[in-house]
Parts: C-alpha cells; sequence; structure tokens
C-alpha cells in the first residue's frame, strides 16, 4: 500500500520534469508518466491541471512578472504593458516566434525589492518598464 | 544578522548530547511559537508528534512562502541555510523522525542551491551519529494553498493541493498517513539558536523578523522583540514614509492579515498581533478600492476550488469590485459583499477562505464602508 502511494508521489517531480523540458505538460507526456508509475492517466491529468506552473504558456524565454500586492503598488502593471506592447505577445502571452512568453503571477517573495520578474529561474528587480525592456533585450 | 550564524554546529552536538524528552523540554522552556503566523507552542507540537504510536514519521519544513509582503523565509534559506538544515536535523532527533522534506516553491531555485550546498557542508561524521537521517529537497510547483499544512501534504503526495478536515492532525496521520510535524522555515531556523546560547537566554533575546514593504523609505527586513509597535517599525526601522504622504494604514500580517490605522501605531505587536510578520504600508494617496480589488483578485485565483464557500466567494467577491456598482453609491454591492464575507469566515473549509476578506472587514470597521463606494 504505501510502496505504491511513494510511487504516485513521484508525479509531481515528473510533471516539473516534463515541464521544464517542453515549456508546458504535454497530454503525451502525461500518458508517459500515467504508464511509469501505474497511475489513472486522469491521476496525471487532475494534478497537471491543478497547479498553474505546470501549464505556463512555452517559450525559450518564460516571464513571471508579480502582480500582487507590494508589486502591484510599485505599478508592476504599467511594466506589464511595456513588455506586451515591445515584444508584440499576443493573446496566449507568447512573442512572435516562441522566444518569450510572459505570466502574470502571485507574490514571488521579492515583496521588499519589487517590482519584481522572474526570467526562467533568474530574478529581477526594482524594475521600471526601461528597465525591464532592456534586460529583456539583452535575452534576445 | 551575523550573531545568527551557527557556531560550528555547536547546536547540532548539544543537541546530540542529550535525549531527544531533553530537547523537546528545551524547546519547550524556550517559549518558542511557530512564526508562520499561526503562533502555536512549538515544544507542544513536538511532543505530540514524539508520543504518536508509529513505526515511521516525518518532518516536513515548510518553505512555500506565498503571503503577498512575506519574504523572510527566502531571506533565511538564501543567507543561513545551515541554521534552516541544523533545525530540521534537530526535530527529527527528537520526534524520532527518519525521513524529512524541506517543501520548496518553485521560485525558490537559489534557495534550493544553498540549501543543497548546505546539506553537502555537514560533517558525515556528526550526520551518522544522528543515525544517518534522510533530508529530501522538494521542489513544489508552488501556490499560495500549498503553505497550508495539510494541502502540503497532498503536494507531497502526488495530488492536488486541496486541503482536508480535520481530525485527524497531520501530528497524527500526516504524510502517508504518518505522523508528521511540519514547522515554518524561520521557526526551524530558531532551533539552533536554543541550543547555542540556551532556552533562558534565547528566550530573553528572541526577535522576530519582520519583512516591511510599500510606502516606505526602506523596504526590507527587520529584526525585533515581540512588543515592538507598528510605529518603530514604520518610523525607525523602515526610516518612516517614503515621501512626504501621511501615514494611512499597513496590513500586518500580509493581505489575509489585519488592518492598522494610524491610530493603531502604537499597539504593541505580539504573537497574536504581528502573524507572519509582513507588513505592507500604504500611504494617504492609496485608493482602498484599487487594493481590495487587488487582494480579491489573488484570492479568487489562489483558491482551490475544493470548498463552494470559497470558490464562489472569491470569486464573486472579485467580480462585484471589477465591475461599476449597481446602485449609485455602491451601497447595494456593499451589502452582498459584507454578507459574502460573514459566510466565507464562517464556512470555508481552510484558513484561505476564512481569511480572503479579512482586510475588507477591517477597512470597512475602521475607515467606514463609504471609502470603497467610489472608484
Amino acid at each position: 500500500m504505501e510502496k505504491k502511494e511513494t510511487l504516485a508521489a513521484n508525479v509531481i517531480p515528473e510533471l516539473m520534469k516534463a515541464a521544464s523540458r517542453k515549456g508546458e505538460v504535454t497530454s503525451s507526456a502525461i500518458v508517459s508518466i500515467a504508464t511509469k508509475l501505474s497511475i489513472p492517466v486522469t491521476a496525471v491529468e487532475q494534478v497537471a491541471t491543478f497547479y498553474p506552473s505546470l501549464s505556463i504558456p512555452p517559450a525559450k524565454h518564460q516571464i513571471s512578472l508579480c502582480k500582487s500586492l507590494s508589486c502591484h503598488m510599485e505599478r508592476s502593471s504599467a511594466i506589464y504593458k511595456a513588455i506586451k506592447k515591445e515584444l508584440s505577445i499576443n493573446k496566449a502571452g507568447v512573442s512572435p516566434g516562441g522566444k518569450f512568453s510572459i505570466t502574470l503571477t502571485s507574490c514571488l517573495g521579492l515583496c521588499g525589492e519589487g517590482p519584481a520578474m522572474m526570467v526562467n529561474d533568474k530574478s529581477f528587480t526594482a524594475l521600471r518598464p526601461a528597465k525591464a525592456l532592456k534586460i529583456l533585450e539583452a535575452l534576445k | 544578522m551575523s550573531s545568527m550564524s551557527p557556531a560550528d554546529n555547536l547546536a547540532l552536538e548539544k543537541a546530540l548530547a542529550i535525549k531527544p524528552e531533553e530537547i523537546i523540554d528545551e524547546i519547550t522552556e524556550s517559549g518558542l511559537r511557530g512564526l508562520g503566523g499561526a503562533g502555536f507552542p512549538v515544544g507542544r507540537k513536538w511532543r505530540t508528534v514524539r508520543e504518536a504510536r508509529s513505526d515511521k514519521k516525518f518532518v516536513i519544513c515548510n518553505a512555500e512562502e506565498g503571503e503577498p509582503g512575506t519574504f523572510k523565509d527566502r531571506y533565511l534559506i538564501e543567507n543561513f541555510p545551515e541554521m534552516v538544515i541544523e533545525g530540521v536535523l534537530i526535530a527529527m532527533h527528537a520526534v524520532g523522525a527518519k525521513q524529512s522534506y524541506i517543501y520548496l516553491r518553485r521560485e525558490y531555485g537559489k534557495g534550493y542551491e544553498s540549501l543543497k550546498k548546505a546539506v553537502r557542508g555537514f560533517p558525515p561524521g556528526l550526520i551518522k551519529k544522528f543515525g544517518s537521517p534522510e533530508v529530501t529537497l522538494w521542489k513544489g510547483p508552488g501556490g499560495y494553498i500549498c503553505g497550508e499544512e495539510s494541502a502540503l501534504i497532498e503536494s507531497i503526495s502526488g495530488r492536488r493541493a486541496e486541503p482536508q478536515s480535520r481530525p485527524p492532525y497531520p501530528t497524527e496521520a500526516g504524510l502517508f498517513g504518518h505522523p508528521t510535524l511540519i514547522n515554518n522555515v524561520e521557526t526551524l531556523a530558531n532551533v539552533p539558536l536554543i541550543f547555542n546560547m540556551g532556552a533562558e537566554k534565547y528566550r530573553e533575546s528572541f526577535k522576530k523578523i519582520f519583512c516591511v514593504s510599500g510606502d516606505v523609505k526602506k523596504r526590507g527586513i527587520y529584526k525585533a522583540a515581540p512588543g515592538v509597535t507598528l510605529r518603530e517599525l514604520v518610523f525607525n526601522h523602515a526610516d518612516g514614509m517614503k515621501s512626504a504622504k501621511r501615514f494611512k494604514l499597513a496590513l500586518v500580517g500580509g493581505v489575509s492579515g489585519r488592518v492598522f490605522s494610524s491610530d493603531d501605531l502604537d499597539l504593541k505587536l505580539d504573537y497574536e498581533l504581528f502573524g507572519n510578520g509582513a507588513i505592507i504600508v500604504l500611504d494617504e494617496s492609496r485608493s482602498l478600492r484599487d487594493t481590495i480589488l487587488n487582494i480579491a483578485e489573488f484570492f479568487a485565483e489562489e483558491s482551490c476550488g475544493k470548498c463552494a464557500p470559497c470558490r464562489q466567494g472569491t470569486s464573486r467577491f472579485e467580480a462585484i469590485l471589477k465591475r461599476k456598482y449597481k446602485n449609485k453609491d455602491g451601497s447595494k454591492d456593499m451589502e452582498v459583499l459584507k454578507l459574502l464575507s460573514t459566510v466565507m469566515k464562517d464556512t470555508s473549509l481552510c484558513g484561505l477562505g476564512r481569511t480572503a476578506t479579512n482586510v475588507f472587514d477591517d477597512i470597512v470597521k475602521k475607515f467606514g464602508q463609504e471609502v470603497l463606494m467610489t472608484s
């Protein structure tokens, strides 16, 4: 019983691996995880759809911009608008060619230095629209 | 903060030299309480897990710091990872757990690396003396609800992070059904200090970490003894307001916390009041409707959707604040919001739904609902 439970516990690490490879969890990844862990496909699917970070639009550079209160007060929305415009982000939140994706996210734990964003695993703080664009320009 | 660095694993040596029961006595004696917001006596929690009958027990360090306005756990993990690990090891030894997890949010990649380095840095001989415990750094997919302890357990178990009704409490039946001790990062980072300086001296010198953000001159991390006032934190530690605009209010405990107006500046911040130690300061120019809307959006998005009062309540709350009010002065909508808030508080399954409207309630109480009626 417990062995089966601990095996099923691997579903989230597996999903996170799949997401970091592809940028989002594909349906074929869900099936192969289910097979690997001998659990139903739906059991994997309901976990995959629960956590927003597992369905970030795939892109080379994934931008997560904080919109929670402390960053909101520092006008993170102006940065969001500037990035969307400058990088021609479409409705799905992705730039042409899939170079950048942008998601507004909940608190990143950088409230003392906001507004803050993360690009892939790196955090950037004390942003202003021009500063944010310069950071992204360097990644192009 | 340099006084916080561990002195050559002295705390570990000291804890090893005494019986697990004596470790728990020492923790109880120190007066340490949970610093993640709940303030539960740590010694009592450890004792419950110690006394639980099971061949297997777990310790979990809760590093899913998600409350807007809180950044102390990130700071501790990145700068003092050894202390966190030491706290985990002592807790495991005290409660009789061979396995532990540090549940980190996805965004704390830098903290993950420093913890990893810290784990490797402990002398193998010393670790062996502890019975070679297993410490797993568990990088979760993140989400506010994952910080709720029963949801966190669900998440490690490979399920949706949905809170469970209690009892049984995790201390009785937690991870994989076994007794589980869950403590916050700051709580565990304090444990080595207790053994380094002794319970009595520790109790006298204890300082809580406060995270100050918003409209102050110097945002950041400040340490102060419980009983410190908001005035001291805002006007001394954080050097006062950022501009000439006056102090309007502070959210103490983050967006699920309580509202302090200028009348409350001299209240002593004790365990019952400081919550997790987050302080978001707003000056007089801030729109309170915009603030409430931002908070409502946050909870609507972070509600896990398991129970109806929270799922429906948070999304209705957001929808009403987002649109134009129905009658001219908004009084009809205000009545609905107040009613929703009461229902959510009384009937939600977990703390998320029960605290989502704290700031709304306090603003209505302290400033009058009129401040929310015009945009």
